[in-house]
């Protein structure tokens, strides 16, 4: 029953709205197009002409040297290592903590999850400076499970709110239903729940995933042997801070680029899940 | 089938409790156990490296609040809170709006504003240090537009350094909180929209008065989340200014790895650390406690 | 799909095992953990580390590279007792605080100490008289100039500080930036504050590292408020370039190359690189002197290398002794700085207007150290925060002078 004045009004409208943001994201975009730009130019033409790149001052060389010189295949390897190893302790051990929690409603957990949800505001620099003598103590320097458990146990009351509030939707009648066909608690969990999870499994992949992939504060704190180096800490380590880099522009920029490259392309491809994955956090909340 | 001793209701309780301890493990290992031992610590003037240490009751406290620095860090973090938690969630709000409103393009739009979230902040540090250099590129698109007037030192001046800043974590963190905010717009049928419009209301009547008031509960997170985030926000300053000039951008997170690393005075670092901590527990739980009351109105 | 992920995440597993239990490897082979502070040549040192390698077959090296903040970097490490087997090393009180803690290895029996001339070794040795650390060359800041734009404005060398203000205000008039300074970060204290130092407080103290050690040093004094001031005019006058409170070591170093600036107050080490520009550019003593005083000018170390305790400190000193040894010129060649060897085993690639510049720096009796050699390592980021806030009037010259000063006291009062 709309009106064609209506419809008209739709269609000003939205092709206003697409001009206004075309523009804005032009202009959010434009400095990783400088970053891009940059990685593929000729030294010599690198600060100039900041968003111009002709085919004449083209190389690969910057992002090929950057390659070499950050041993790139290592630490690549190495950051997707402490990846699976994080999120795969998150997801199974918090889901199953979550479970727990959310079946058993009893005052104690209660309470302990409460005491979790609370922990998930306090700074990671409280714990930074023990954890170091932990972690020497426990041996687990230089070592890829060191490092899942640090942000394991960091991300941990984070995973478990989550995955507790989603439980709670799910209706109890399910539980129930199992328990009459001889579920033991530990069968329903794994075959009954766990399939329901996915979703929210996907949110918290992504809401922790990418933070833990970026993240420079935990191996810089754990990671002495350039040989565990993850791609952030490398970096750190190749770039340095902004106005301590050499002259290397190439390298800076080359480097910027392998190292960004990955996460954006698996964003292009995953973005549905990406999308979904927020939004079904964001909802629950 | 009932176990001696132990009922059916308290064997599953137990079998609960039993699923949750691996978990709670980890945390308290790695997490809670290392904070209860910085929390004693900051009690005691271990300096980090010594195995002897004895315990000095407020003292760390007292020298950290009566640092010349701690009312400029406290300041600061609080500044910088204010101006980036409403900036990021107004732009953030209408982005998503835009969004929403710009049909199928929308899905493009959404992508790319995401692509800074996914970058590491040593490079969102570098970048953006570029571009506001004095001979940068800020400056430079300035010029070229003829607004030579408003070159300026961005990130070498007092009243530009934390707005500069805030401009940078704003463009880095946009991305993911208009995403809660498009599943908040997602949340209201479009009917509400469509009966408004033949109703002649305003655009700008419809964001305060109808979709303000329905995404409540994404506002109330976005709020919460990036309250703390800045709160305890550490690499992209100190990658970008660090602290700078002076100690006009320097943060409480930054100047608890100052004390840690660079004063080498580990018990100062650690009595900021639980400062910190208590700021950000009492900010929370005040946002909260403001934002949830908020929603129930809107309902 | 989920099966898929499945098996790709066990077989990461799977290799991330692999190849950690690989790492710990063969015990005939040391791997050796080397921690360098090498942002300007990064390839180089890598390049120079592998020959180190290949004439060494039991030792593999393990080079990391650390960004600036070297004190930063290992702190954490010195902490947890995970040091890196091969370190770089400044010459002053954290290195010093490491030594006498028995986490770095004394080093005044190797060849490398014998092969170093005597008067780059105090800045080295702890309070208790152990070497921690070999330094890796003579430093000095100083000004380079481009020697086209001097001719063309009717300028001569500057000898003492009114001259030089006089000379910069001639540059100002000619439209053009007179001088580069770097206040956006710490390298600025290798060049306004130590110079200040050494001509306004070393004079009155010449014990000042002696009275850094024991908290004894008065800074809250007229003559180190001006170390501040003098910077603070040169900004206020518009001599330095604009933006200067915010620019930093490379940006500061590339305006020059770049030719945007007359003159750049830089460091000895950036030789190398600075006097390669496309124009001719000399060299000169900062005149940071007053008129008819006599100038002190700076002699110092430049970052050097250390040994940790450990299982491999014996490797380490062996790559120590090559690198003040046989392998010191390919350190030397890429760097172009000042060599501190009695002998430097190889062709030193040293600019011949650095040469002429060393006879004459060598000429003076009386010289001061760079700022990280004595100042206490809880001041050291306090030179340029407190600079940076004088050049935006947060502080006065004065009062930026009683900070350090308070600051210092009670860095060794803890």
């Amino acid at each position: 029953m709309r009106s064609k004045h209506l419809l008209g009004y739709r269609r000003r409208a939205r092709v206003g709205v697409n001009v206004v943001m075309v523009l804005i994201v032009l202009l959010l975009v434009m400095p990783l197009w400088y970053v891009l730009n940059n990685a593929f130019k000729v030294e010599r033409e690198i600060l100039r002409r900041p968003l111009v790149l002709l085919p004449s001052a083209m190389t690969l060389d910057s992002v090929a040297r950057s390659f070499v010189a950050m041993k790139y295949p290592r630490c690549f390897m190495n950051s997707a290592i402490v990846l699976v190893l994080s999120c795969g302790f998150l997801l199974s051990l918090g889901s199953l903590a979550a479970f727990g929690i959310a079946m058993a409603n009893t005052r104690f957990l209660n309470t302990v999850y409460v005491v979790l949800v609370a922990m998930i505001t306090l700074p990671f620099q409280l714990a930074m400076v023990p954890l170091i003598f932990l972690l020497k103590g426990l041996g687990l320097i230089n070592s890829y499970l060191g490092i899942a458990l640090v942000y394991t146990g960091w991300f941990m009351p984070f995973i478990i709110f989550l995955y507790t509030g989603f439980i709670r939707t799910v209706p109890k009648e399910l539980e129930e239903a199992g328990r009459v066909d001889g579920c033991g608690l530990l069968r329903s969990f794994v075959s009954i729940y766990a399939p329901l999870l996915k979703p929210i499994t996907g949110t918290v992949l992504i809401l922790r995933g990418v933070p833990i992939w970026n993240d420079l504060l935990v191996p810089i704190i754990t990671i002495s042997r350039s040989t565990m180096s993850t791609l952030p800490l490398k970096l750190y380590s190749f770039i340095g801070t902004p106005g301590s880099t050499a002259i290397r522009w190439n390298l800076v920029f080359g480097s910027t680029f392998i190292v960004s490259l990955p996460i954006l392309l698996v964003f292009l491809f995953l973005q549905r899940y990406f999308v979904r994955g927020v939004a079904a956090g964001a909802i629950k909340g | 089938m009932v176990k001696a001793g132990l009922s059916q209701i308290q064997r599953r309780h137990l079998v609960c409790f039993l699923f949750t301890l691996p978990a709670l493990a980890v945390v308290f290992v790695f997490f809670l156990f290392p904070m209860l031992r910085a929390l004693l610590f900051s009690f005691t003037n271990w300096d980090g490296i010594a195995r002897t240490y004895q315990w000095v009751g407020l003292k760390n406290f007292e020298a950290v609040v009566a640092d010349s620095v701690f009312k400029q860090i406290v300041f600061n973090t609080f500044y910088l809170a204010i101006i980036y938690v409403p900036v990021l969630n107004v732009v953030a709000l209408l982005l998503a709006v835009g969004i929403y409103n710009a049909g199928k393009a929308g899905n493009v739009y959404r992508a790319m504003l995401f692509f800074p979230n996914l970058l590491s902040m040593t490079v969102i540090g570098m970048i953006w240090n570029i571009i506001y250099r004095y001979d940068g590129l800020l400056n430079q698109f300035l010029n070229a537009i003829g607004l030579k007037i408003l070159i300026q030192d961005w990130l070498g001046q007092v009243n530009t350094v934390l707005p500069a800043m805030s401009v940078t974590i704003i463009w880095f963190a946009v991305g993911y909180y208009l995403l809660i905010y498009l599943a908040g717009l997602n949340t209201v049928p479009v009917e509400i929209y469509e009966s408004a419009e033949v109703e002649g209301v305003s655009s700008w009547q419809k964001l305060v008065r109808i979709t303000i008031p329905l995404i409540a509960p994404s506002i109330t997170i976005n709020a919460v989340l990036s309250t703390i985030g800045i709160i305890t926000l550490f690499d992209l300053p100190f990658v970008l200014t660090r602290g700078g000039p002076g100690f006009k951008s320097q943060t409480i997170a930054m100047h608890v790895y100052a004390y840690a690393f660079q004063q080498l005075r580990t018990s100062y670092a650690l009595a900021l650390a639980v400062i910190l901590g208590g700021f950000a527990i009492l900010i929370t739980a005040l946002e909260l406690n403001l934002l949830r009351r908020r929603e129930e109105v809107a309902r | 799909m989920k099966k898929a992920l499945l098996v790709l995440a066990i077989l990461l597993l799977i290799s991330g095992f692999a190849f950690s239990a690989g790492q710990q490897g063969g015990e005939k082979t040391v791997v050796l953990t080397c921690a360098m502070m090498a942002g300007d040549i990064p390839e180089e040192t890598q390049a120079f580390l592998d020959v180190f390698a290949s004439e060494n077959p039991d030792i593999k090296v393990d080079f990391t590279n650390v960004p600036q903040d070297l004190e930063v970097y290992l702190q954490p490490k010195a902490a947890s007792g995970e040091m890196p087997d091969f370190i770089s090393v400044n010459g002053g009180s954290f290195g010093a605080d490491l030594m006498d803690r028995g986490i770095l290895v004394d080093l005044k029996d190797t060849f490398a100490a014998k092969n170093t001339i005597d008067a780059v070794k105090p800045q080295f040795t702890s309070p208790s008289g152990k070497l921690f650390g070999i330094c890796g060359g003579v430093s000095t800041s100083l000004i380079y100039y481009q020697v086209q734009a001097f001719k063309d404005l009717g300028l001569t060398i500057p000898e003492n500080w009114e001259d030089f203000l006089a000379l910069c205000e001639k540059i100002k008039k000619a439209g053009k930036i007179a001088v580069i300074i770097t206040p956006g970060d710490g390298t600025m204290s290798n060049t306004l504050w130590s110079h200040g130092f050494a001509n306004n407080v070393v004079p009155k103290y010449p014990d000042y590292a002696k009275r850094f050690r024991e908290g004894t040093m008065v800074l809250d004094t007229p003559e180190f408020a001006d170390v501040y001031a003098k910077g603070k005019l040169l900004f206020d006058k518009g001599y330095t370039q604009p933006g200067a409170v915010s620019t930093q070591y490379m940006p500061g170093n590339e305006m020059y190359i770049q030719g945007k600036s007359v003159q750049h107050f830089a460091g000895s080490w950036l030789a190398g690189m600075v006097l390669k520009t496309d124009f001719e550019t000399g060299v000169y003593m900062p005149p940071w002197n007053a008129k008819g005083v006599t100038k002190i000018p700076i002699v110092a170390t430049e970052t050097g290398w250390g040994v940790s305790e450990g299982p491999h400190k014996a490797q380490a000193i062996r790559l120590l002794d090559w690198i003040n040894g046989k392998g010191y010129h390919y350190y030397q060649n890429a760097r172009g700085n000042i060599p501190h060897l009695k002998d430097p085993m190889g062709p030193v690639v040293l600019d011949d207007r650095i040469k002429t510049y060393l006879e004459k720096l060598y000429s003076y009796k009386q010289t001061a150290g760079l700022w990280f050699e004595y100042i206490p390592a809880e001041t050291m980021t306090l030179t340029f925060q407190l600079y940076q806030e004088v050049l935006t009037d947060q502080k006065t010259p004065r009062e930026a002078a009683a900070a350090f000063d308070k600051a210092a006291r009670d860095a060794v009062k803890k």
